[in-house]
């Protein structure tokens, strides 16, 4: 039997296409992602937690995104600083810049202390650009709550 | 016994595959215990409350039993013998990545998007080891497992097509400037900071070029030319990145070298055989 007909799946074998498909879904979209301005968008929201709703975010977070985007972050304590200055944090990161507040490596070194912190994440891909801003504020109950604002939606 | 059970004896090339990315999953898992333990507590003693995720999915002690019952239903997927248990931890296994891909404190680690897709893969499988002739169901595993890595890579390569990334500006800021690691030291310790720029850019443009020529083309190779390909591949981006990257990639080493148990090309007469004789000598 030959190679392609080997790959035929047999009649009951609906899983094998339903991943192959989901495959096949998942690629259109990243190879679209370069020149469609609505994948460059709402991946540059997934990245800042900005999707709406909350399902449309979790639909795509199978998508690999590994070291996707030019991805900066500033964190600057309370009251805060002017940008430059020497108690502002800044680096670039890979993926999910908001990680630096959120993920457990950088939340133990940004938000140790109960003190307020702000984080500025922009993330760029091909012109589009994506600012937002997070604000970390102590909580009575413990640790913090985190607000969020768009400074500069995707252009 | 039924006659489909008897098909795809316990030692089979398919099984055989489906243990080994059990086995590289829960490598991948457990390779950030210690590093999972210590964010762990961090969530335990610092919680973070924000509108954007459902409160139990800030839960640290959800995120905590999710993990272990991850790591539990791999080693069972791995070792266990009978069908109905395999497919039960192979769904449960999907169930727990897919949780761990959303939750507030693990959403970001790309080690749960390459589980979840091998324990996609895995799923399947698990539900065709005993249904379909080994032989067949080997050559369409492996045929699944390189669309799979091929479009993972792709997904590396494409938030990559950047002028950024082309000369070399994000890597550099990433790695060069001041990341602990041998590879990197070994380059600051040797280059003054022109050339290490430089090889900054090249080095970039090095991995834009092999994620998106895997990306496009690993799923076309043989199978065991794609499984050494990719095995290969998917071992140097840890090698000379970041050894961490060891729990994003092990789940996609296993799932590469599933190819590598795909029989080679054999004469029609000969490989109809082959099905038939498993399906006589299930042992």
């Amino acid at each position: 039997m030959s190679e392609s007909g080997d790959l035929q799946p047999t009649r009951t074998d609906l899983g094998f296409v339903a991943v192959l498909l989901l495959v096949v879904i998942v690629v259109v979209w990243l190879v679209s992602m370069p020149i469609c301005q609505f994948v460059q968008r709402a991946t540059l929201e997934r990245m800042h937690l900005q999707t709406r709703p909350f399902v449309a975010w979790v639909i795509q977070q199978p998508i690999p995104a590994m070291y996707n985007f030019y991805n900066r972050f500033e964190i600057r304590p309370s009251p805060w600083g002017k940008e430059g200055d020497d108690s502002t944090e800044k680096g670039t990161v890979n993926h999910f810049p908001v990680r630096m507040f959120t993920f457990g490596d950088n939340r133990a070194v940004f938000l140790s202390e109960p003190k307020p912190r702000q984080l500025d994440v922009w993330s760029s891909y091909r012109g589009e650009e994506l600012h937002t801003r997070w604000v970390a504020t102590p909580s009575a109950q413990g640790g913090f709550d985190l607000t969020n604002e768009v400074v500069e939606a995707v252009k | 016994m039924s006659p489909v059970q008897e098909i795809t004896p316990s030692s089979s090339p398919p099984t055989t595959a489906f243990r080994l990315v059990q086995w590289c999953t829960l490598a991948a898992l457990a390779w950030k215990l210690g590093p999972f333990v210590e964010m762990w507590r961090c969530y335990y003693a610092t919680p973070l409350r924000q509108s954007f995720f459902p409160t139990w999915l800030e839960s640290s002690l959800v995120l905590l039993v999710v993990y272990a019952a991850t790591l539990v239903a791999l080693a069972v997927a791995a070792m266990t013998v009978h069908p109905k248990r395999r497919q039960f931890a192979a769904w449960t296994t999907l169930f727990m990545v897919s949780l761990l891909c959303i939750h507030q404190g693990s959403y970001n680690d790309m080690t749960f998007a390459t589980a979840w897709w091998t324990s996609l893969w895995s799923t399947w499988l698990a539900g065709r080891l005993d249904v379909d002739p080994p032989n067949r169901l080997m050559k369409r595993a492996a045929f699944l497992s390189r669309c799979i890595v091929a479009m993972i890579l792709l997904g590396g390569a494409v938030g990559k097509w950047t002028d950024e990334y082309w000369s070399g500006q994000v890597l550099y800021e990433i790695y060069f400037v001041d990341r602990n690691f041998w590879f990197f030291n070994l380059l600051r310790d040797s280059l003054d900071l022109l050339t290490l720029r430089d090889v900054a850019t090249w080095y970039s443009r090095k991995v834009i070029a092999i994620e998106t020529l895997c990306g496009l083309g690993l799923w076309a190779l043989p199978p065991r030319w794609a499984a050494i390909v990719g095995m290969f591949v998917l071992t140097s981006i840890a090698v000379f990145s970041n050894f961490s990257l060891f729990s994003v990639l092990l789940s996609l080493i296993g799932l590469a070298a599933a190819g590598l148990f795909v029989n080679p090309p054999s004469p029609p007469d000969c490989e109809t055989t082959s099905d038939s004789v498993a399906s006589q000598n299930p042992s």
